[in-house]
């Protein structure tokens, strides 16, 4: 399918081939500006993705998403270490591709949805590991236990994107946990599903 | 399944349920022997779920317990403790009030426990209240009905018909795509076989005494658990909760107080009630796209 995006992007590429033809083109667009101070990220939670990656049988990865991901980057780009990541994802927008599996996935023998919609990550501190990368802590909440974990975090860009999308930064973020550390044990000691899932995010937010 | 699972989940809870059901039946063939107490099928029944909580779960719970299913281990010790006091409390009407009453508190606790992040959606006002009367109900009336059917006719049949509403809810719990509380239900029937089977063996054995309340208590609740935090369709778990009730089909009027009638009758209703409701769970999951997937794998 088709994204709204491209669609835009598609239809501005005719209108600039259009309007080069006529002798006319558009100014070329400002260099990007970038924040010197600390700003306030919000998660763009459409152009954001988290997948989690998880061995199945004993013998393959199997991976599967969360379709609905908020929260809000404090980023201070002279500074980066000072910089704060609060995410919060919707147990209930698990999507693995196959409807049953998802509502197995929801109940309590899993994500237990109902009773705890939101996996939290608060960020505790951030150590910068190479030009674009950094170490991020934090406490990562699930299942109402709260449990540290250090993740990978990888700048990938900022920028004004324009008036649709306005000033954005965007980050790669990976971690692996062992879910038995927060009482998801379904399939562990059967060997049918591995312990530790490797959570992989790659997020865009949008300056407020 | 590995080997290791099956022991503490299954072998170890049968084990440690026998041995009290083993202590009061050998005790109970001596003639010069007191009269046997009634704490053997509490202990059975509590013994076993106790006994498999930790395993199934996959750790020990947290105090205070941090989700539903941590609150299980300390509703498990209270609703043992109210079965023994029901046990061995003398029937008079101020004992079964002091019964009734610790029921009551047991089943407050589960909902402002366990329950608790299901009862912030409840709403507001009367819609609350509404949810709240209606999981209280389930949680005291079976307990309050089947203990009186269980004091008419305490024997294997009774026991035989919670067995039956433990396979049928088993069986909707799987269906509904939730192994952990079936697991968790199969700890009650594991703790009810020992009694089945000696009640079998020796008729004119009456055990049961405070069995009820601590079975409908922890019974009540998985079936709460699956109705709002599993997919589980309202209808099934109200005549999941309601199928222990037919033990007290042997008190209905009119009814013949000899075994064979009131164990057709009490298995009958407990297999109508318990039935429909595995035929509702299996029909809103034929619904469910995904069909192919099996939760067991």
């Amino acid at each position: 399918m088709k994204c709204f995006a491209c669609s835009i992007i598609g239809v501005a590429s005719v209108v600039a081939i259009g309007a080069a033809v006529v002798g006319f083109a558009p100014a070329p667009a400002a260099p990007a500006e970038k924040v010197s101070a600390a700003s306030t990220f919000e998660v763009d939670t459409v152009h954001s993705a988290v997948v989690f990656k998880i061995q199945h049988a004993g013998v393959s990865n199997f991976y599967g998403t969360f379709a609905k991901t908020t929260g809000t980057v404090n980023w201070d780009s002279d500074k980066p270490e000072g910089s704060s990541i609060t995410i919060a994802i919707d147990a209930e927008s698990i999507s693995s591709g196959n409807a049953k599996r998802d509502q197995h996935l929801r109940n309590p023998d899993f994500f237990n949805a109902k009773e705890f919609p939101q996996i939290t990550f608060k960020s505790t501190g951030m150590k910068k590991t190479g030009e674009k990368t950094f170490e991020l802590s934090g406490d990562l909440t699930m299942l109402g236990k709260t449990k540290p974990v250090t993740a990978t975090l990888v700048w990938t860009g900022e920028k004004d994107a324009g008036a649709q999308f306005g000033y954005r930064l965007g980050f790669d973020a990976t971690f692996t946990i062992k879910r038995s550390d927060f009482g998801m044990t379904y399939g562990v000691a059967q060997g049918s599903l591995g312990d530790e899932v490797t959570i992989m995010a790659g997020l865009a937010a949008v300056r407020k | 399944m590995p080997i290791a699972f099956l022991l503490l989940s299954v072998l170890v809870p049968l084990v440690l349920a026998c041995v009290p059901v083993a202590i009061e039946f050998l005790r109970a063939r001596d003639p010069i022997a007191p009269p046997p107490r009634a704490w053997a099928a509490v202990v059975a029944v509590g013994v076993a779920f106790l006994a498999g909580v930790v395993p199934i779960i996959g750790r020990w719970p947290e105090f205070p317990p941090v989700s539903s299913e941590e609150w299980l281990l300390p509703l498990a010790l209270g609703a043992v403790a109210l079965g023994l006091l029901d046990g061995f409390l003398p029937a008079r009407w101020w004992c079964a009030l002091l019964v009734s009453l610790g029921v009551v508190a047991l089943a407050l606790v589960i909902v402002e426990g366990p329950l608790a992040s299901a009862s912030r959606q409840w709403g507001e006002g009367s819609t609350r209240l509404l949810w709240f009367g209606g999981v209280m109900a389930a949680l005291v009336i079976p307990a309050v009905l089947v203990r009186s059917g269980m004091r008419r006719a305490p024997n294997g049949g009774s026991v035989f018909a919670l067995g039956v509403a433990v396979a049928g809810t088993i069986a909707c719990f799987v269906l509904a795509g939730s192994a952990k509380l079936s697991q968790l239900e199969s700890l009650l029937g594991l703790g009810l076989l020992p009694l089945w089977l000696a009640a079998m063996v020796r008729r004119p054995w009456t055990l049961h005494a405070g069995l009820p309340v601590t079975f409908c208590l922890l019974h009540g609740t998985l079936w709460c658990y699956a109705a709002f935090y599993s997919e589980m369709p309202l209808p099934a778990a109200i005549l999941g909760v309601l199928a222990p009730v037919s033990v007290a089909a042997a008190r209905l009027p009119g009814v013949p107080s000899r075994i064979r009638v009131t164990f057709g009758l009490q298995s009958g209703v407990a297999l109508a009630l318990i039935g429909a409701a595995v035929v509702l769970v299996a029909m809103s999951q034929s619904r469910a796209p995904g069909s192919e997937y099996d939760s067991a794998y």
